[in-house]
């Protein structure tokens, strides 16, 4: 038997068992499983003629497995865990060319075993299925936990094709080749939590080659470029059908993993792959459709922009309607210039009234306009919060397939899932949050057998918590596991030529915890497909520093590590207080001022070169604004017999004397501008009436200088 | 007379030199008003402008390249783009609107009182004129390190 005929009749073999073995996930009756054994027979033979005993010994295995179970008359519900199992190995048989292939995440022997010396006394009753299904079933088929991860997967995989155009053409940017990398390890990740198997193993594969090409195994040719474009049209036919059913799929399927493998075994491939038509399927996907309208959030965003507008332009008019009556003032002082009998005096006098009238006329409008713009803009706002249910609800899945992979246990609590978030910070909050879980299981809890030693129960406790704080939302993610080790932390840094020694020798432990945030880190010896592969933690922070957030790693008092994300809950509008400082207005949000005080100088304290304000209490550390935003800025004197105005803030024992306090303002909240937008001393910037824009201080950020 | 042909060039003076940028890179130029300076920068980031409530990043082109002339009104703002991103740069005025053949510039040889950089294409001579004009491209301007100093990219 040549080759090709081999891989022939082992494709039709393979062909013929999936679909029946994927019946089996919805099936009752157990006269199924007659058939199956037929199609394992001949799986069996299709082996034994080309001599490779291993897989025909794992065939021949299955094949007693399911001869017993249509002896034992043991429903398919109970043994939904091998049935994933063994699907998996199918399809990974397809790609199999010889019989020591290392190929896959299947260890041919294991399977061997376990099915050859299968226990059947160890499925479960009917009776503790139904108990179990529960959990699962939330996960996996919650379709707003599949619908939100599909969502995701679909702009990540859209954002791809941008990527590969500027790959195409240049194909050395290395920074895109990292893009890349990224955005397919995080379409690896989320396919897995929705049970997206079939994507999952291509994303998978495909990390593989562009680690390859990261590394400079590989270059990126025309072929791989070819392929890139190829597979994303196929990740896209995927996340319409999840499921591998029908041939022309199943084709493409193998194609495309054939070009990878094909691609990093340095074979060069001419055949262009071939790609599933597309039509069918999204004929499928539009069928559903209820009473929900779905909106792009562009348009939803369009609209609150609009209203924003039309918030800057009351405010304008506020302004003009007090010109209006400062002209109302001097109408009646040069009325008063007349005597009462001059013809002057009664002209002026009726067109003072007129004009009187028209005045409070607008006032009245404008007042009631400004309450309408108000509540346009807080309903609109509200449209946009959705509550952290959506994310928070995926990962006990995640948690309970990474512990299952690494063989360990895992309890997980979670809190908080109620509270509401703008919807763009839930979206972006989810890449970072699934790292922080997986990599919380993998690196963090420990192994039953090492708990044990150290006295802690087997199973270990992850905890993932949210929590509101003035306008930010604070999710910090525990565990009980082995926590930071300090001097591995230090050994990896400078062995990755992320720290110099002489620095990392300085740092305090706090310091040296957070140097797993840089690119590139990562202590875990080994590739896992867990969190290996040094992408996350850099990843992690770039999108919640996106978020105008913070993210940092610490030890838990009692053991084990926290992660703790901090984002503000909203990024639309905004209340604030307008401030001077050396001649310049700046924004300074509400929710950070404890309170404002005009006070005498010579109330500040001072200590040494520390100048502190005592006040509700409590010491608070005086800071210069002016010299801090203005280097050139002569300091402040003493200012002792000076009336001076202080800002004392909320979160921090910090109070800034400003030159003048102005006004509070709802403002509208604007990015700053892209090739600005690194500097994190300011959250946002806005626009006040006259048109200028005001730079919007970012208070935690502030206090630490 | 249409500008839109790609060879055309917007002609400014800055600092007692010359510069061309294609018209196709250029958007608009406003007046120096409104600019919020921005704390924790260096001198060649003039500040923030608001163009129709799109909020912009201004630049000293003076200042990165080492430009000293002492008469400079630096009064007007010239918006700058590339594909989507729209920045700006101070300039003292708009000398032309030409068209300059790609042939028309050669390379950056002589010694012009400043320092090459990167983003310089080349120089291009206006006829009867002896003032070099030096012609650069948006593109690479925009990702030079300067002008990403202060980005996320």
């Amino acid at each position: 038997m040549n080759g090709n005929s081999f891989s022939d009749s082992l494709h039709k073999s393979v062909d013929g068992i999936l679909p029946e073995i994927a019946r089996l996930k919805s099936e009752t009756d157990t006269a199924i499983y007659d058939s199956i054994v037929k199609e394992f027979t001949g799986l069996k033979d299709v082996f034994k003629a080309v001599k490779w005993f291993k897989f025909f010994d794992v065939s021949a295995a299955l094949m007693k497995y399911f001869a017993k179970l249509y002896e034992l008359k043991i429903e398919p519900n109970r043994i939904q865990d091998d049935i994933e199992e063994i699907l998996l190995f199918l399809n990974e048989l397809k790609q199999i060319r010889e019989e020591n292939s290392e190929a896959g995440v299947y260890n041919h022997n294991k399977l061997r075993l376990k099915y050859q010396l299968y226990d059947f006394s160890k499925i479960p009753s009917p009776a503790d299925i139904k108990k179990e299904e529960k959990p699962k079933q939330k996960i996996m088929d919650d379709p707003a936990v599949v619908k939100m991860v599909k969502t995701e997967l679909s702009e990540l995989v859209d954002s791809l094709e941008n990527h590969y155009n500027e790959l195409a053409r240049n194909p050395g940017n290395e920074e895109k080749i990292r893009t890349i990398f990224r955005v397919i390890h995080t379409i690896k990740g989320n396919s897995a939590t929705i049970g997206f198997t079939a994507l999952n193993k291509i994303a998978h594969e495909f990390e593989f080659m562009l680690g390859r090409i990261r590394d400079k195994h590989l270059n990126v040719s025309d072929a791989v470029l070819s392929l890139c474009y190829s597979s994303m049209d196929f990740f896209k036919a995927l996340l319409n059908a999840p499921e591998i059913n029908d041939s022309a799929f199943m084709k493409s399927y193998d194609s495309i993993l054939h070009s990878i493998q094909d691609i990093v075994s340095g074979k060069s491939i001419n055949s262009s792959v071939e790609t599933v038509s597309i039509q069918s399927v999204n004929a499928v996907s539009s069928a559903q459709s209820e009473s929900i309208l779905r909106v792009p959030m562009h348009r939803i965003d369009s609209v609150i922009n609009w209203s924003g507008e039309l918030h800057l332009a009351l405010l304008q008019t506020r302004e003009d309607i007090k010109k209006l009556e400062a002209l109302n003032k001097e109408l009646k002082k040069l009325k008063e210039s007349y005597s009462s009998f001059d013809e002057n005096y009664i002209r002026l006098d009726s067109v003072a009234d007129k004009y009187n009238e028209i005045t409070s006329s607008i006032e009245k409008r404008y007042n009631l306009t400004t309450q309408i713009g108000y509540e346009i803009r807080t309903r609109l706002m509200d449209v946009r919060m959705v509550t952290l249910k959506g994310l928070f609800d995926r990962f006990p899945r995640i948690v309970r397939d990474t512990a299952k992979s690494l063989n360990k246990e895992v309890d997980l609590e979670i809190s908080g899932s109620e509270m509401n978030v703008d919807k763009k910070i839930l979206e972006e909050l989810s890449d970072p949050m699934m790292h922080i879980i997986r990599n919380a299981v993998d690196h963090g809890i420990d192994l039953p057998e090492e708990r044990k030693k150290k006295n802690k129960s087997s199973k270990g406790h992850l905890s993932v918590k949210a929590e509101r704080h003035g306008s930010e939302i604070i999710i910090t993610v525990s565990d009980d596991g082995e926590g930071f080790n300090i001097e591995k932390i230090k050994a990896k840094a400078v062995e990755k030529k992320l720290a110099a020694e002489d620095d990392v020798k300085l740092m305090n432990p706090d310091e040296v915890v957070q140097l797993i945030f840089l690119p590139g880190f990562s202590t875990k010896d080994t590739v896992t497909d867990i969190s290996g592969r040094g992408v996350g933690l850099d990843v992690v922070m770039q999108n919640v520093q996106k978020l105008k957030g913070t993210v940092r790693a610490y030890a838990n008092k009692a053991g084990g590590s926290s992660f703790e994300i901090k984002v503000p809950l909203s990024l639309a509008t905004e209340q604030v207080l307008y401030i001077e400082s050396s001649g310049q207005k700046y924004a300074v949000p509400m929710n950070q001022i404890r309170k404002m005080d005009k006070i005498s100088g010579d109330l500040l304290e001072k200590i040494g070169s520390n100048i502190s304000y005592f006040t509700e209490g409590s010491y608070f550390s005086v800071k210069f604004l002016n010299t801090m935003l203005d280097s050139s800025s002569v300091i402040t004197d003493s200012s002792e017999d000076r009336i001076i105005s202080v800002l004392v803030m909320k979160y921090y024992p910090v109070a800034f004397i400003v030159d003048k306090i102005l006004k509070k303002e709802e403002i509208v909240v604007k990015s700053l501008p892209e090739n600005l937008d690194s500097l994190d001393y300011f959250s946002g910037v806005t626009i006040d009436m006259n048109g200028k824009p005001v730079l919007i201080l970012n208070i935690p950020r502030l206090v630490k200088l | 007379m249409s500008y839109d042909n790609h060879n055309s060039y917007i002609i400014f003076s800055l600092s007692g030199h010359e510069f061309a940028v294609k018209l196709t890179e250029s958007k608009q130029v406003v007046p120096f008003t409104n600019i919020t300076p921005v704390p924790f920068t260096d001198k060649f980031v003039a500040g923030i402008y608001n163009f129709h409530n799109q909020l912009i990043a201004v630049f000293r082109l003076d200042v990165i390249l080492a430009l000293n002339n002492l008469d400079s009104p630096k009064t007007k703002i010239l918006l700058l783009k590339n594909e989507n991103e729209l920045f700006g740069v101070m300039i003292d005025r708009v000398e032309a609107i030409s068209s300059i053949l790609e042939e028309e510039i050669t390379h950056l040889d002589g010694n012009y009182g400043l320092e090459k950089t990167d983003f310089m294409r080349g120089v291009y001579r206006r006829k009867n004129d002896s003032k070099p004009v030096i012609v650069i491209s948006v593109s690479s301007l925009i990702q030079s390190d300067i002008f990403n100093r202060y980005s996320l990219k």
